[in-house]
């Protein structure tokens, strides 16, 4: 019996190919497709160092680190380098060495402890109502509150009606309250606001846009002055963090000559917003201190006095387009207050409006909505506010305004739209054309912003960012939906009362 | 005008309420619980700002308050009921009896009118939770990544940080340990529920301001 010739074990890190085969890969980390060819190459690239060598051809870098696939890396490494294994060594394994559970990380952090639902102090009022909530940055804002048996354009139709034809309350509360002071905060409205800021008279409100250095519009709201160096901004609700971190970094950091203090008083004060014909004959049954006739309380100007026996800032701010009053508490009293206005209110029909009714009211004026009619790419002069960039001051971003491209003339601009068939509700979001192919693609010159059914109006209504927008008025464009497309007249994105004769009253 | 006068909102007394929701929780006593949570009764709460290094900025300010502004970092003062907290380089808050807040403003922006200073009322923006016991220091460190330990933290020290997802101020005011919680108004809920949860294994007595 011939003995058969014993040999050390050996190792084979690499098959050999076939030769009368194809090429094969030889896989050996197999949660990155990196191959035997992958590391003989980096070794020709010149690289030696094992994490080099990991970098390059990403060999271990898999969730498992290199757990079933790092002894053949770094052995094939080894061969190919002509070096022992232990001299090439082995890479960093990051963490978790041992794999964990998603559980593990989650912690206690699950269901209602999974992120802040930011509430204001109406809310246990919402909920007993009725309400279905939106969320709005971490926020639970009222989104329409539903009577029994009532689908959400119902409910959305009815809030509507009420805010037209008698008087509605909306929890505002949520708006950022930033609190400007200081010798240098007329200045310093100027500079961040692209119009005019310092001739404002005290107890006096404007509307100010707000742009990023590259001239788009990031923010916007209504900011007032309530003594000689003193003002109230006024910002969206998920921007109001954002604003304040905003205004302390240039003050901070470019500006630290300018005198002036900025603080969040967001969470100080709450908002009940009383809105509609009816709006003037609540407040006078809640408010007997501040005389609400519109000689001494014009629009877009500030009274304090007391509403519901708590001391209130009332402004005569209006985002429905409606005559409205903003009543501002301290927060503790909020719900105090909120409830005095629905009881004054009973034979008025007082409504409570959600989110929803309020995006389709300012709709119908035309009203911007920054973050839904704007998209960090939509300058002050697209959105059709060309008479808020002052010509007078420099303020942040004037100088993007400028440029060729803010300056082209088909530039996506707001417009409105109205259906032809005068039923159809175009979907927000959906793709404008002016010339409809067969199938995709076709030439896109815009997007709806925003869509909605007017209750006030009898039809659906629509804002959009249309190329050229502005020199298009009367053309009919084209919505190509899945199964039809919808033609569309361009138009102001003005709706209802053009000249503002209700909110001025 | 009698018309008018029936429908004239009731203007007795409004009622200041807390941001907790109105579930009633009951819990273990708070003799044998290993942390109390309490929600204090409200305060005044006045943001100052201002300059220490404005001549007289600092010591007109301690004239009104009775004591000094804390000048260090993350170091709070008091005297009684009142304490100024440092939350940066030129900005305290100072918390006092509410009933005295109005009268506390004004007399501070008076003494500072010649300084470039702001005072500011933000009473209701924040509700404070008194956190003690001795697992007080494990709760918080669950959700809370600075160093608490009482060799680097103690009393009269504070620190705007985070707990668990929302923003706190956190003060420590004695040995127990026992810390003043600051939370916005708007997350109170949520901190409260957090804070419930992560002392749930110690036994947490929880009361409340009603």
């Amino acid at each position: 019996v011939a003995r058969l010739e014993q040999i050390p074990i050996q190792p084979i890190w690499l098959v050999p190919p076939s030769g009368n085969k194809p090429p094969v890969k030889h896989f050996v980390d197999l949660q990155n497709d990196v191959t035997a060819a992958d590391l003989e190459l980096a070794v020709r690239e010149g690289y030696r160092s094992v994490e080099h060598v990991k970098r390059y051809t990403t060999a271990g870098m898999g969730t498992d680190q290199g757990k079933t696939s790092n002894v053949n890396a770094l052995a094939i490494l080894s061969q190919t380098l002509g070096a022992d294994i232990p001299a090439v060594g082995t890479t960093t394994f990051r963490p978790p060495y041992t794999p964990i559970t998603f559980g593990a990380l989650a912690g206690r952090d699950l269901g209602s402890l999974m992120d802040p639902e930011r509430v204001t102090p109406m809310h246990d009022w919402h909920v007993e109502r009725g309400a279905l909530f939106e969320d709005v940055s971490q926020w639970k804002r009222p989104w329409y509150f539903p009577h029994a048996g009532e689908t959400m354009q119902d409910a959305v139709n009815r809030e509507c009606l009420a805010a037209r034809d008698a008087v509605v309350v909306l929890d505002a509360s949520t708006l950022g309250k930033i609190d400007i002071q200081g010798p240098d905060a007329a200045e310093l409205l100027n500079r961040i606001y692209t119009n005019d800021w310092l001739k404002l008279p005290i107890g006096r409100c404007r509307y100010g846009l707000m742009c990023g250095e590259d001239g788009m519009v990031f923010d916007d709201g209504v900011t007032t002055r309530l003594g000689e160096t003193h003002y109230l901004m006024s910002t969206t609700s998920g921007n109001a963090a954002r604003v304040l971190a905003w205004l302390e970094e240039w003050l901070q950091t470019e500006w630290p000559g300018l005198r002036v203090w900025c603080n969040s008083v967001t969470e100080h004060w709450v908002t009940a917003s009383v809105s509609g014909p009816m709006a003037r004959e609540l407040m006078r049954r809640v408010c007997d201190d501040i005389d609400l006739e519109p000689v001494a309380f014009p629009f877009m100007s500030l009274h304090e006095g007391t509403v519901a026996g708590v001391p209130a800032r009332v402004m005569r701010v209006s985002f429905t387009g409606e005559l409205s009053f903003e009543v501002n508490v301290p927060a503790a009293f909020g719900l105090s207050v909120w409830t005095a206005l629905f009881d004054a209110g009973k034979n008025l029909g007082v409504t409570p409006i959600g989110t929803e009714t309020m995006h389709v009211l300012r709709a119908e004026k035309g009203f911007i909505i920054a973050g839904q009619d704007t998209d960090g790419t939509v300058t002050p002069i697209d959105l059709g506010l060309g008479s808020m960039v002052s010509k007078r001051k420099d303020f942040i971003g004037k100088r993007s305004l400028s440029r060729t491209d803010t300056l082209r003339a088909d530039r996506k601009q707001l417009v409105g739209l109205l259906s032809e068939d005068g039923r159809s509700r175009l979907p927000e979001g959906a793709q404008v054309v002016e010339i409809v192919k067969p199938r995709p693609p076709m030439d896109m010159i815009g997007h709806v912003s925003s869509s909605y059914y007017s209750a006030k109006l009898g039809h659906p209504i629509a804002m959009a960012l249309i190329k050229g927008g502005h020199g298009m008025t009367g053309r009919t464009v084209y919505v190509p939906l899945q199964d039809r497309v919808v033609a569309a007249r361009v138009t102001s994105p003005v709706f209802f009362d053009p000249d503002g004769e209700r909110m001025r009253g | 005008m009698a018309e008018h006068a029936n429908h004239r909102a009731d203007t007795a007394q409004p009622v200041a309420r807390s941001p907790l929701s109105a579930t009633p929780r009951s819990g273990p006593d708070p003799h044998s619980a290993a942390v109390c949570i309490t929600e204090r009764d409200p305060v005044g709460q006045l943001v100052l700002r201002g300059d220490p290094d404005e001549s007289g900025f600092a010591s007109r300010a301690a004239g009104v308050l009775g004591f000094d502004l804390p000048l260090k970092a993350n170091t709070a003062t008091r005297d009684g009921a009142r304490r100024a907290i440092w939350m940066g380089p030129k900005e305290w808050l100072i918390v006092s009896p509410p009933q005295r807040t109005e009268g506390l403003q004004t007399k501070l922006q008076y003494r500072l009118r010649r300084h470039h200073a702001a005072v500011v009322d933000v009473s209701h923006s924040r509700v404070i939770f008194g956190l003690s016991g001795a697992e007080a220091r494990q709760v918080l460190c669950k959700g809370c990544a600075i160093d608490l330990h009482p060799r680097v933290f103690g009393p009269g020290q504070c620190v705007q940080t985070r707990l668990a997802r929302c923003h706190m101020l956190l003060h420590q005011l004695d040995d127990a340990p026992g810390y003043d919680i600051y939370i916005h108004r708007s997350f109170a809920r949520y901190a409260w529920a957090w804070l419930l949860d992560a002392g749930s294994e110690y036994g947490i007595a929880a009361s409340r301001w009603v």
